[in-house]
């Protein structure tokens, strides 16, 4: 770790990336989603409890807030609550899934300041997204897209995950990033959500990822939310800080209002408290005993011998735990295979004891999706 | 970013872009352009006192002296303030207050995350 790094990782007045949750509603149902979403949460924070959040995220000078869910736009006071935080300076960043995009809404969005559109898609023809996504959805974002362009919204970003199914059509997301004038952004999948149960067959093999991380050496510009890091390992480290953020320089406001570590551990072990709490979300962020914890120096455990542990500082918190590792062990997706070893050794010892989310609003029926391998 | 060779005159008057904000921390400051997205770290509390202070100065080097730094020090805050330039989070009088810009694509959105993306950080001496 550099100093800077050392530095961030001792805690921050405020954090970097905050990731806000507005919404567990979706008419998707995608097979990795993180939050296990699908069905709206009856707690769920009321527009003036939701300004009253934009309030102090604005005291606490919170440049920026990444909104995600579900999917934000199927909250009624989605674009109050947008107009809201931008009139407050805090610029947001909202994920969707395109679906409530049409001419109306992109023309709304255009017009409007500090507003960035993330747009998710898993495949760059229909077969291969529609099986993650949902049957119509490649169609569905495409028309979304189109709304954007034709509004003249400006860059957007096209925002993938990274799958064993989709990984080697990179070239195809960039070419569809530059035909819209997006920037592209590539993320690594975890075990989150309902990918707890679709991760140990969608995720890269060892061989794509570092064919993957060849492929974003070579493009700086790809974006990534820093989520390659363990992949950093291998040599010259990828764009970005190269930590686990969690509870230093990021965390999760989910719709709710609690408050955890990261947008990938949604369980109650990484779960720091509540925005209903006295002090709200500042006190959560500054004094929490989880978050107070997370920035201690981490203890290097399994990885202590292993030369690249500056280089990755052991991986991803959220891909260990769910897969049923202990923190201080190898990434599973170690690049040296130290976190295959891992993991076959927990088979070996009686099996893993998988961790499952604390809060699941999959739709009844719908919870256990089987992937269609292609 | 443009590829135009960044200018730093260390004798010309400097500002924050009307856009930019600062925020302290611990180990400084995050400083965060609303325009361009691009976020940044002051390092160093001198370096802080420099920028927020740099409007008021009739010179950069006039903002150095301000503050009290020993001028062998002066080159590595030169370098600090040339690469906040180069972001645009500092311009000279020749810079025309922006309207609203909605065109996100003058360099590169740097501020990406689901966890930590960062932009440049402004390394000056630790």
């Amino acid at each position: 770790m550099t100093a800077l790094t050392d530095q961030l990782a001792a805690g921050l007045n405020s954090p970097i990336c905050l990731t806000w949750e507005w919404t567990y509603a979706c008419d998707l149902q995608c097979v990795h989603c993180l939050s296990s979403s699908g069905r709206r949460d009856p707690n769920e924070l009321s527009t003036e409890q939701m300004k009253a959040v934009v309030d102090q995220l604005a005291e606490m000078q919170v440049f920026y807030v990444n909104i995600g869910g579900g999917e934000p736009m199927l909250r009624p006071d989605f674009f109050e609550i947008v107009e809201y935080c931008v009139a407050k300076g805090v610029g947001v960043k909202f994920s969707t899934n395109g679906g409530r995009i049409n001419a109306e809404n992109a023309k709304r969005l255009a017009s409007m300041d500090y507003v960035d559109i993330q747009i998710s898609l898993d495949g760059a023809d229909a077969i291969t997204n529609d099986a993650v996504r949902g049957e119509g959805t490649y169609a569905r974002v495409r028309t979304a897209m189109n709304h954007l362009r034709d509004a003249e919204f400006g860059q957007f970003k096209l925002s993938v995950v990274m799958t064993r199914e989709n990984v080697e059509q990179v070239d195809a997301y960039e070419a569809l990033a530059d035909e819209y004038g997006a920037e592209l952004r590539l993320t690594r999948f975890r075990p989150s959500g309902r990918g707890i149960d679709t991760w140990h067959e969608l995720h890269p093999t060892s061989a794509q990822q570092i064919e993957l991380y060849n492929w974003l050496l070579a493009r700086p510009h790809v974006l990534t939310g820093d989520s390659f890091f363990h992949l950093s390992a291998l040599g010259e480290p990828l764009p970005g800080l190269n930590l686990c953020g969690a509870g230093r320089v990021v965390c999760l406001i989910d719709p709710v209002g609690d408050v955890y570590a990261c947008p990938f551990v949604l369980h109650d072990n990484f779960k720091a408290g509540s925005i209903h709490e006295a002090g709200g979300f500042a006190a959560v962020w500054r004094s929490s005993d989880l978050f107070t914890e997370l920035r201690e120096p981490s203890n290097p455990g399994a990885c202590g011998s292993c030369g690249s542990f500056d280089a990755c500082g052991g991986g991803c918190m959220a891909t260990k735990f769910f897969t049923g590792l202990p923190l201080d062990a190898p990434d599973p997706e170690c690049v040296f295979g130290h976190g295959e070893e891992a993991l076959r050794q927990l088979e070996a010892n009686g099996g893993a004891v998988r961790p499952s989310v604390s809060v699941d609003h999959s739709k009844p029926g719908r919870k256990r999706i089987p992937v269609s391998i292609l | 970013m443009t590829a135009t060779a960044t200018i730093f005159d260390a004798d010309a008057h400097w500002r924050l872009h009307e856009r930019v904000a600062l925020r302290p921390e611990p180990f400084g400051a995050l400083v965060y352009h609303y325009g361009n997205r691009r976020l940044t770290f002051l390092r160093s509390h001198d370096l802080v006192t420099v920028v927020e202070t740099i409007g008021d100065a009739p010179s950069a080097r006039a903002a150095f002296d301000a503050a009290g730094l020993d001028p062998r020090r002066w080159p590595s805050f030169e370098k600090a303030l040339t690469s906040l330039v180069a972001g645009q989070f500092l311009v000279d009088d020749a810079h025309v207050p922006e309207q609203i810009d909605t065109d996100l694509g003058t360099d590169t959105t740097e501020t990406d995350s689901d966890s930590t993306d960062t932009a440049h950080s402004t390394d000056t001496e630790g």
